[in-house]
Parts: C-alpha cells; sequence; structure tokens
C-alpha cells in the first residue's frame, strides 16, 4: 500500500477546488443561470450569442408588424368613412 | 469619397445594390483585421451606397448613413458613428419609385451575408465568444492544475521530461525547491 507522506497540499488543493465549485454553484444560484460568463460554457455562450441576435430579430420584426397594422388600420378608417 | 482597397468592389457598383452575390471577400481577407469600419469596409461602403438612394418624404438624393472611420487598420471600426438621427432619412429606395424599397432589402440582408471573414456578423461574433470563453476556461484549468502539481508531493517530477535531469520542479512552479524525498519508513511501506 502506497502511502502519502505529505497529504496536506492534496487536501489543500482539493479544498481549494470545492471552494471554488462552491463559489460557482452560489453564483447560478443567485443570478438563476447556469452560464455567468463564457469560460462557464462556451459552446452554450455562443448559442447564448446567436439567440440574442435572432431575438432583437424577432422584437424588430413585431415593431415592424405592429407599425404596418397600426397604418393599415388607419387607411381602412379613412376609406370606410 | 473613401478609397477602396486592391480587390474591392467599387463604389458605384455597390449603388447598383449588387450585395446579393457577395462571397464574403473583404478586407478582412486580405489582412485586414477589421473589416467592418475600414474605409471601403462593408458599413462604410453602406454609408457611401445610401448616399446614392433616395429619400421618400423628401424625393431627393439622401446623405450618408455612416461617417467612415478616418483611421484605418485595427480600431477603425470604433470610430465608426451613425451620420443620420431620424430614421425618415434612411434612403430605403434605390430607385426613387413610390414602394420601392431595394436599399432597405439590400441593407437588411447584410445580416445574413457572410462579410466578415466567410461569416455573417452573428455568427463571426459568436465565435470571438466562443473563443473568448474557451480560452478563458482552458486558462483557469491550466492554472489550478499546475499550482496543484507545483503543490503536491506525490507526483514524480522525474518521470516528467524536463525534470528528468533536473530533478527540480518545473520551470513554471514558483517554488524551486528541490523534490522532496521520501522519509525511509514511507519508502519501506511500499509494496
Amino acid at each position: 500500500m502506497r502511502v502519502n507522506p505529505d497529504p496536506y497540499p492534496d487536501l489543500l488543493a482539493a479544498v481549494a477546488q470545492t471552494q471554488q465549485q462552491i463559489q460557482t454553484d452560489e453564483q447560478e444560484i443567485a443570478s438563476g443561470q447556469s452560464v455567468n460568463l463564457p469560460s462557464d460554457d462556451p459552446a452554450a455562450a455562443a448559442l447564448l450569442a446567436q439567440n440574442a441576435g435572432q431575438t432583437a430579430q424577432a422584437d424588430q420584426f413585431q415593431r415592424s408588424i405592429g407599425s404596418v397594422q397600426g397604418e393599415i388600420q388607419n387607411a381602412d378608417t379613412a376609406l370606410s368613412r | 469619397m473613401t478609397s477602396i482597397p486592391k480587390g474591392r468592389t467599387s463604389p458605384a457598383k455597390s449603388r447598383r445594390g449588387n450585395w446579393g452575390d457577395d462571397t464574403g471577400a473583404g478586407p478582412g481577407d486580405s489582412g485586414n483585421s477589421d473589416p467592418i469600419g475600414y474605409p471601403g469596409g462593408r458599413l462604410s461602403q453602406c454609408g457611401e451606397w445610401g448616399a446614392g438612394g433616395w429619400v421618400r418624404s423628401e424625393r431627393r438624393r439622401g446623405n450618408r448613413l455612416f461617417n467612415p472611420p478616418a483611421a484605418s487598420g485595427v480600431g477603425a471600426a470604433a470610430n465608426l458613428s451613425v451620420a443620420i438621427t431620424d430614421p425618415a432619412l434612411i434612403a430605403a429606395s434605390s430607385d426613387g419609385t413610390p414602394g420601392s424599397n431595394g436599399n432597405a432589402e439590400a441593407m437588411y440582408a447584410l445580416n445574413s451575408q457572410n462579410i466578415i471573414s466567410g461569416q455573417s456578423p452573428t455568427d463571426y461574433y459568436s465565435g470571438i465568444v466562443f473563443n473568448v470563453g474557451n480560452n478563458a476556461s482552458n486558462a483557469w484549468r491550466n492554472k489550478a492544475l499546475r499550482r496543484w502539481y507545483c503543490s503536491s508531493s506525490t507526483i514524480s517530477w522525474r518521470r516528467f521530461p524536463e525534470c528528468r535531469w533536473t530533478k527540480r520542479r518545473p520551470t513554471w512552479c514558483s517554488t524551486r525547491t528541490p523534490i522532496p524525498r521520501r522519509p525511509r519508513s514511507s519508502r519501506r511501506s511500499m509494496t
């Protein structure tokens, strides 16, 4: 059986790693998001960036549709008089 | 009028709305690392190109949409600014005829075209986010791993090629102390 004669550095490293994980988990709980930094999950962060662009595009579509609807309603009102 | 780098589409050709057959070739592919804002880059050309359109409300040729950056190269995009504040001044019509929206459609099409290093703007930005996140994650992991290596007493540094002859911790370890020898008592306990 192999015995580590000086286990404290390894124990301290493990404790530090656990502390880091706890800190990450607390951040996720506080924000309600699993990806707070791109380094948390680079692939997910890239997808989030794409989704943000698509969301902005969809919002613009909705604004445009609303604007056109208003114009059509005005035209309809004018024609019905 | 800005100068167009060698091999670029001329502004006159762009004004005719020749954006749909874009192959992705741009200043970024010819060694310029700032393809967006570079004079002659896509947004700058869009501004020049907007000057050739028509302002529907005033029935006249419009002004440019963007102020192209004076400087070229890295950081030029940061100096790019919007030249107009009233959206009604956007030259949506490409020929001045009622209902024409050729300019607006061409500008919108920029969103999905491969205009930056063969990628669409969204894909290019997404790639930047991935690379930054990946590099940061790897750097953190390497740092943690090296810290563990350097503080560990169980690693046989002699097995590392760079430590085989010096019998010391690697040069990237902050501690340059010799590798501790196991006490005799623990050596006996080895099987």
